[in-house]
């Protein structure tokens, strides 16, 4: 496996498995079981894609040690102000079943982004979180982000295809 | 891969989660990089993040509730 370096030092493997549109709990196990065996370390879930239930057994009923599997999960934009946010986080983690996060992602650039963001400062902080980000910002939206923190974001999870290759964002 | 992306592809089939895995025994030249770069469309296979009206329809409900 190749990995990258975030800017709060850790390491994340460049290839990972993701579960977007996998609503069906026993499909998105078995799913992320089969890619654990054949060889992802990183599994890429969300508050939203309904599944990380699933995704979480299928972790820990995996032979794979915990600290060898990197995992990626998002807030959606419901939970968008700073209490919320508190109370997303420990959703995301009970319903995974882990005890921490290693990458946690504010899922889109709407809603009370500053709020949200500070609820992820403080899981961080807490050990509940290694790594923070977000998903789905323009090069605007996440200036602003780091204009605001003291605390960058480690990632922006954006779409990138053939056909949308996002120079300017990447 | 190549421009330093970190990649998440999806499958719920056992051998597409190992043909997508299988990326590390090659490189694509700078010819075919090119080649690449030339199909950009710079469009959304999804929506436009900027469209207020898709906006509303993805996330109306959500940022509804986040007022309440």
């Amino acid at each position: 496996m190749q990995y990258v370096t975030l800017n709060d030092g850790h390491k994340m493997p460049q290839l990972g498995f993701g579960v977007f549109q996998v609503p069906d709990l026993n499909v998105a196990e078995e799913a992320v079981s089969d890619a654990l065996d054949t060889g992802y370390r990183l599994i890429d879930t969300a508050a939203a894609y309904a599944n990380e239930e699933a995704v979480g057994k299928a972790i820990n009923n995996s032979s794979v040690d915990r600290d060898d599997i990197f995992v990626t999960s998002k807030l959606w934009v419901d939970h968008f102000t700073y209490e919320k946010a508190k109370q997303g986080i420990d959703d995301s983690l009970n319903k995974l079943g882990l005890d921490y996060i290693d990458l946690y992602l504010l899922h889109q650039p709407y809603g009370d982004i500053a709020g949200a963001w500070r609820a992820l400062i403080e899981a961080q902080k807490a050990g509940k979180i290694k790594s923070i980000g977000v998903s789905n910002f323009a090069p605007d939206q996440l200036m602003n982000l780091e204009l605001m923190s003291d605390v960058k974001p480690a990632m922006n999870q954006i779409e990138v295809s053939p056909w949308f290759q996002e120079h300017d964002a990447v | 891969m190549q421009r330093g992306i970190v990649v998440i592809p999806k499958s719920v089939h056992k051998a597409r989660m190992a043909e997508n895995f299988n990326v590390f025994d090659f490189n694509l030249d700078d010819d075919d990089m090119k080649l690449m770069s030339s199909l950009d469309k710079n469009e959304s296979q999804f929506f436009d993040h900027r469209d207020p009206a898709a906006i509303e329809s993805i996330f109306g409900q959500s940022l509804k509730a986040l007022r309440n």
